[in-house]
């Protein structure tokens, strides 16, 4: 469980401060995909850093499974906006870099296994070879999720991972994302700016008002979890309440 | 494609389309021999033309030139000059390299390095290495010594700017991505910063080679009775101009396959550089 009790996160630059929070807390349950969603700059990924450990908070506390979160942990997988894959090292040689730095010996038939099996799993066993700069979006995105798995996390952080991806590849790697959170069981806290992807993602979601950042609203949206809950009836209620919290206007008709 | 099918569905680039990737560095491997070919044969033709126009003995044609080029292997030693050389430029670059890279990269990520280190290499950085010759001879004497510290003295700077630049240039996203892998700040240098800046820093050596070369010259016409910078000045003195030509062209291709060799552990070391189809 993840537990962000009276947090504060204040950049300080050339004698000026920014609060991005101040007082803030969250709770998120093991097994929930939270979805965190707001308007331009209004600190979710700085949220995102704080909870992955690389942007420790200005004052209060975070703990994960009641430990107190001052450095990256292990056990927490992060996938940046950008990917963050390094592109000097094939494919192979990028998922096996987090077991490679924590000492593990890489060139084990188990590990080799372990990487075939989540290539496949993930549909890019032929780039294996490759540069990340010979793939497609998509499938740098495959890549960075591989590199997070093969570390068997029980956290798994994403900031805005689809944003760059066009309409049909951004699809199947929200499908993608369904089943490894279904398959297993994996806590999940996802920024987008997506309406229709926090819904369709987000167990709960989670609305966040502009700087310093509060919660605008929390929306319960347990129906979500598979690909089918996007052309249901209340996939379009929630979309509309998640649209209504953000902009503060009601609004009414279709959603989409 | 269904819509529903999870496969990879990223565009190829326009440039992938035109040519596959294979086909395209088959025609390079081909293509490239030959353009050097006709480059050195146009070179060739240029020097002959301005040796039959201007018709004086200060410039020999190519014909004379390559002569007196086979002539100086067997009277005048030139293998042990060449080799000579060879050592002083292929020592500097090494010594630059090993002693550049690590402080570049220190100064380059440790903020309090380059606090204190950032104003020194500015300062000295742009100094002409080349007038403090005399210096460096009286302290370290006539020998290779002062030859070598001299062409590192120039190339170490550039080496340590760059590496340090190249460190600059890594996106704060991949070190956070490194970081939230487990991956510990000392191991930082040996996964992400030393292969960041490996390309860049083998650019800038490949062309500083010029430089090396030039540095070399005027070291070897110093006080010395070994190299190539001496044979030429030596020849010219002598007004044996065929042979000092002829010592130039050789002097010329040391450069060119010292250039060839750094482009070569370019191509071999950074493969991931040629393969981006973005």
């Amino acid at each position: 469980m993840i537990s962000c009790q009276n947090c504060a996160l204040i950049y300080t630059q050339n004698k000026s401060s920014v609060i991005v929070y101040d007082n803030f807390s969250l709770q998120v349950e093991t097994g929930e995909c939270l979805a965190l969603i707001g308007p331009s700059g209004c600190g979710k990924s700085s949220l995102l850093y704080m909870l992955a450990g690389l942007r420790p908070p200005t004052r209060g506390l975070i703990q994960i499974n009641g430990r107190d979160v001052t450095s990256p942990r292990l056990e927490t997988g992060f996938i940046l906006q950008e990917y963050g894959l390094f592109p000097w090292l094939t494919v192979e040689k990028n998922i096996l870099l987090g077991l490679k730095i924590r000492g593990m010996n890489v060139s084990s038939p188990f590990d080799h296994l372990q990487l075939d099996t989540l290539l496949e799993e993930l549909h890019i066993s032929g780039t294996k070879k490759r540069y990340p700069g010979q793939l497609s979006g998509g499938q740098r995105q495959r890549v960075a999720l591989a590199r997070s798995l093969i570390l068997n996390p029980d956290l798994l952080l994403m900031d805005e991972p689809f944003s760059s991806l066009d309409a049909l590849t951004r699809e199947s790697m929200q499908k993608l994302l369904l089943s490894i959170h279904k398959n297993r069981h994996l806590t999940t806290v996802l920024v987008t700016h997506n309406i229709e992807e926090a819904v369709l993602l987000g167990t709960r979601i989670l609305v966040l008002t502009s700087l310093p950042a509060g919660i605008a609203g929390e929306i319960l949206n347990p129906l979500a979890g598979s690909p089918e809950y996007r052309n249901s009836e209340e996939f379009f209620r929630q979309t509309r309440r998640v649209r209504t919290l953000l902009t503060g206007e009601e609004h009414y008709g279709s959603s989409s | 494609m269904t819509r529903n099918k999870l496969k990879p569905q990223g565009n190829p680039t326009p440039q992938n389309k035109a040519i596959p990737q294979g086909k395209l560095t088959t025609v390079a491997i081909l293509t490239k021999p030959l353009t050097y070919l006709v480059t050195l044969i146009l070179l060739f033709a240029l020097w002959y033309i301005a040796s039959v126009s201007l018709n004086q003995a200060m410039l020999p044609t190519p014909q004379e030139t390559l002569t007196a080029l086979a002539q100086l292997f067997d009277t005048h030693g030139l293998q042990t000059h060449l080799l000579a050389s060879f050592n002083r430029v292929f020592l500097s670059i090494l010594v630059s390299f090993i002693l550049g890279v690590p402080l570049g990269l220190a100064i380059g990520y440790e903020p309090l390095l380059e606090r204190f280190l950032s104003p020194l290499v500015y300062l000295l950085y742009p100094i002409p290495k080349i007038v403090f010759m005399p210096i460096i001879i009286l302290f370290l004497g006539l020998g290779d010594m002062s030859k070598i510290f001299l062409i590192v003295f120039v190339l170490f700077f550039q080496v340590v700017v760059t590496t340090r630049d190249a460190v600059k240039k890594v996106p704060a996203e991949t070190l956070d991505s490194f970081y939230a892998l487990g991956g510990k700040r000392h191991q930082t240098y040996f996964h992400v910063l030393w292969p960041a800046a490996l390309a860049d820093v083998l650019t800038m050596l490949r062309q500083s080679v010029g430089m090396a070369m030039a540095v070399l010259f005027l070291a070897e016409t110093y006080a010395t009775d070994l190299g190539l910078g001496f044979l030429i000045i030596d020849f010219k003195g002598r007004v044996e101009y065929d042979k000092m030509y002829a010592t130039i062209l050789v002097m010329a291709v040391l450069g060119v396959a010292f250039f060839m060799v750094i482009d070569l552990l370019e191509w071999r070391l950074c493969r991931w550089r040629r393969n981006r189809n973005t």
